[in-house]
């Protein structure tokens, strides 16, 4: 069975969506209704949360996302006015405090809320939860889901469900023209959701979503773990393939952390490094054989030959890297007897199933006595579906194997720096020993030096790069034949993407990340204090928010031909003309100055107009359009978490739900809508 | 010498010996005959590719095991320099199976005799690695 994907909650949610519509009075009445919207929209601007680059200050503003990162804040601020105004509604119409309850079943609106649920849940199923709300992946599909072409479809497709959703509020809220209370909130909702649509409109227009973003997303598959299933003689092509699959996904999920462990871990052993060794060369045979016979079939099955040709040839190249690597650890070992490890036990499951895919014997092992000649490859693959399965599960296994490469490359240097790798006397030509209590003891092994294990790392080195360009060629042949696959390739090109907006490579120091704890609490974490907001989370983001902030502030200030422009203030320059030169005066008229100032930039933020970044930018003289289109990005990140911070707040002090929502205008400046939009009339609950 | 006669004497020299430090010695430079034998005549066009690599995996597992029983001699080992293997995977991976077999045979019949618990430890180790490798190189089924 292959994993469910976000794509397959998503048209469900969809389908149940498209019940819905029209249909409220099926849902249990207006206030179960609007409750269930209300659902709905709280899963939305999770939806949103999940892509946001809240937890990375570096990506906050990046400048190939201005345009969707500005929608998605926005139309959060939009969908929680939205859900706080369903909220009231369902207050009013006698609804509970705290949200629908369970829902029964067979109502669509109430199944599509949780299916978006559980598809916003799927996406965080690749996210680590640390301590004070930061986040760290948990797979390699994390770095996919704050990617750029992600964020774009997330953010374009929440657009499009706000959209389905405004004319279910109007319904309800003509439904209820009885109650004025709730029908002026259901059409306050209805506004608030059609804002939210257009907030994407702008982003839209200058980035669209392209197909690729969209079947990127749809691929995001569940990060769970599969459990073992072991290969049993004789099992069709489909469930070979299946098993292929499964057991590349759980061989990448357990070499994560393996440097890390190599220093102490018992399973790390040069026994158990040969072994996987010999299972990549293996492997890489049994894939590249296969590949040839497809790309023989190519014409008839409407495969791409050329594609298939290259990535056998490109397999064949990482076979021989892997069993040079088998033979260069010579007689190298680890202090540690050999034992089998959870990455040795997937890594064999995979090998055997590809085995029997590939030979003409369902139960095939490694054995002598179980060998066998390579399939037919028109019994291989028998039809164009068939040929596509095995290409998805050779690629899924080489993708396993690339990931093995590098980690095991990581795990031995961290071996050899721990002093784990040895080598045995008897074959360096002398015998060195040790006095221990008088007595003379031979030792039999020792710490290999670092010109006995220069081989075996450029073996690694060689193997890791051969997997590499295996795994890629694979990826195109994938692309280029619609594989089942074809989604993980999408994935692996845009990880190379995000990979190379990082300012350093893995392990090389770079550019130090601004600490958003250094210097005390910065503008938007100083206004959740003041708001007494104790929520770790809220207040790590805003945190992240001013360093965002101070980080394109410094960005603005390196561009700034003379970031001094402006000279001194009033006061400073009027102890200048008078020709003071004390620097004690000088300094405290600065500091009046700067409280004058900050006076006027409290007065704008009450006033409205730019936010006090992008003010800041302004005052500095930055005409760069790209830095300000940043600056007003971060101010409208900390707008959103001011307000979020704000309906928390509100809500403790009346008892309310616990879903945020917004219940006064936070400070600073409001969203601007794009002109086409409509103006959204003044909510109730706003 | 080719490997093959290499094989033979390795053989030879086995069953010759009688004192645990020269079967030791012994069945450390067989396994380690085997080892580099079965790496280097393994070809991916050859039905034997998986047997043979694995086979050399199993062999230096079983190489490092004996290497580390107490009564292992302390002298340098004499490993001839080797010569192409000279001969196909078929015929390399038959007579590295017996010699395996051989070697686990010795070392097993020497652990159920071995006084010091190290060497016990080893002896047994190094036999059930010489196993595997002869079980996988065994063209026919056990």
């Amino acid at each position: 069975m292959t994993a469910v994907t976000f794509g397959d909650l998503l048209f469900t949610g969809i389908g149940q969506l498209g019940a819905a519509a029209g249909l409220p009075q099926d849902s249990g009445g207006p206030a179960a209704a609007a409750g269930q919207l209300r659902r709905i929209t709280s899963a939305l601007v999770r939806h949103l949360d999940a892509v946001g680059p809240w937890h990375d200050a570096l990506a906050l503003g990046r400048a190939d996302l201005i345009w969707w990162q500005r929608a998605g804040a926005d139309m959060s601020q939009a969908l929680l006015r939205a859900g706080r105004a369903l909220g009231a509604a369902g207050q009013a119409l006698g609804g509970g405090a705290d949200g629908p309850g369970e829902p029964p079943p067979g109502w669509p609106l109430a199944a599509a809320a949780t299916t978006l649920a559980a598809a916003r849940d799927l996406l965080s199923t690749h996210l680590d939860a640390g301590p004070a709300g930061s986040v760290s992946g948990r797979t390699e599909w994390a770095a996919v889901i704050t990617s750029a072409p992600v964020i774009r479809a997330v953010t374009d497709l929440v657009a499009s469900w706000c959209q389905q959703l405004a004319p279910l509020a109007d319904d309800l809220a003509g439904q209820v023209a009885g109650a004025p209370g709730a029908a002026r909130e259901l059409a306050a909702a209805g506004q608030w959701l059609r804002q939210a649509a257009a907030f994407a409109r702008p982003a839209q227009a200058a980035d669209p979503v392209t197909a690729a973003d969209r079947t990127l997303l749809f691929a995001i598959p569940l990060a769970g773990a599969s459990r073992r299933d072991r290969p049993r003689p004789g099992e069709s092509t489909a469930a070979l393939c299946q098993g292929i699959t499964a057991s590349a996904g759980r061989l990448q999920a357990v070499t994560r952390g393996a440097a890390q462990r190599a220093a102490w871990s018992p399973e790390a052993t040069a026994g158990a490094w040969r072994w996987t060794a010999t299972a990549g060369a293996v492997a890489s045979h049994l894939s590249s054989a296969m590949l040839a016979g497809l790309a023989g079939l190519a014409g008839p099955l409407g495969l791409p030959g050329e594609d298939l040709y290259a990535a056998a040839d490109a397999l064949a190249a990482a076979q021989a890297s892997w069993q040079q690597l088998a033979a260069a650890w010579g007689l190298i070992t680890t202090e540690t007897r050999f034992l089998v490890s959870r990455p040795m036990t997937e890594a064999s499951d995979l090998l055997v199933r590809l085995g029997r895919l590939a030979c003409d014997n369902p139960a095939w092992t490694p054995q002598a006595a179980d060998q066998a000649p390579l399939r037919d490859p028109a019994g291989l693959a028998p039809d164009s579906g068939t040929a596509a399965a095995v290409l998805a599960a050779v690629h899924h296994a080489a993708c396993a194997l690339e990931r093995v490469a590098a980690a095991d490359l990581d795990a031995v240097q961290a071996a050899r720096r721990a002093r784990r790798l040895y080598v045995p006397v008897r074959v360096i030509g002398k015998i060195l020993q040790v006095r221990t209590d008088l007595r003379t003891i031979p030792r039999a092994y020792v710490v290999a030096q670092p010109g006995q294990t220069e081989e075996l790392l450029a073996a690694y080195q060689a193997a890791a790069a051969a997997s590499s360009a295996a795994a890629q060629a694979l990826d195109a042949a994938a692309a280029a034949a619609g594989a089942p696959s074809r989604g993980m390739a999408l994935a692996r090109a845009t990880l190379r993407r995000e990979e190379s907006l990082d300012p350093g490579p893995p392990g090389v120091p770079g550019p130090a990340p601004p600490n958003p704890w250094a210097g005390g609490p910065g503008p938007v974490e100083h206004k959740l204090i003041r708001l007494r907001v104790t929520d770790e989370v809220l207040l790590r983001r805003a945190a992240l928010v001013d360093a965002a902030a101070e980080k394109l502030l410094a960005d603005a200030l390196s561009a700034a031909a003379d970031p001094w422009a402006g000279g001194p203030g009033p006061v400073e320059g009027k102890l200048i003309q008078l020709g003071v030169t004390d620097q004690l005066l000088l300094r405290r008229a600065a500091l009046v100055d700067a409280a004058g100032e900050s006076l006027l930039a409290e007065a704008l933020d009450t006033a409205g107009g730019p936010g006090p970044v992008e003010r800041k930018l302004t005052q500095l003289g930055v005409a760069d359009e790209l830095l300000l289109r940043r600056a007003a990005l971060v101010d409208a990140a900390g707008e959103s978490l001011l307000a979020m911070a704000l309906c928390a707040v509100l809500d403790a002090a009346a008892g309310g739900p616990a879903v945020p929502g917004p219940a006064a205008r936070p400070a600073g400046r409001r969203p601007g809508p794009p002109a086409a939009a409509p103006r959204p009339g003044p909510g109730p609950s706003v | 010498m080719s490997r093959l006669q290499e094989a033979d004497a390795a053989a030879a020299r086995l069953a010759a010996a009688t004192a645990l430090p020269d079967l030791l010695d012994a069945a450390w430079q067989a396994l380690d005959l085997v080892r580099t034998t079965a790496g280097e005549c393994a070809d991916p066009r050859s039905g034997l590719y998986a047997a043979l690599l694995f086979a050399a995996a199993a062999a230096a597992e079983a190489q490092h095991a004996a290497g580390l029983a107490p009564s292992m001699p302390a002298g340098d080992a004499a490993i001839p320099a080797r010569a192409g293997t000279g001969a196909g995977a078929g015929a390399a991976a038959g007579q590295l199976a017996g010699l395996a077999a051989a070697v686990a045979r010795r070392l097993a019949s020497a652990a159920a005799q071995a006084e010091l618990p190290g060497d016990r430890d080893a002896l047994t180790a190094a036999a059930a690695g010489a196993g595997q490798a002869c079980q996988l190189l065994a063209e026919g089924r056990p």
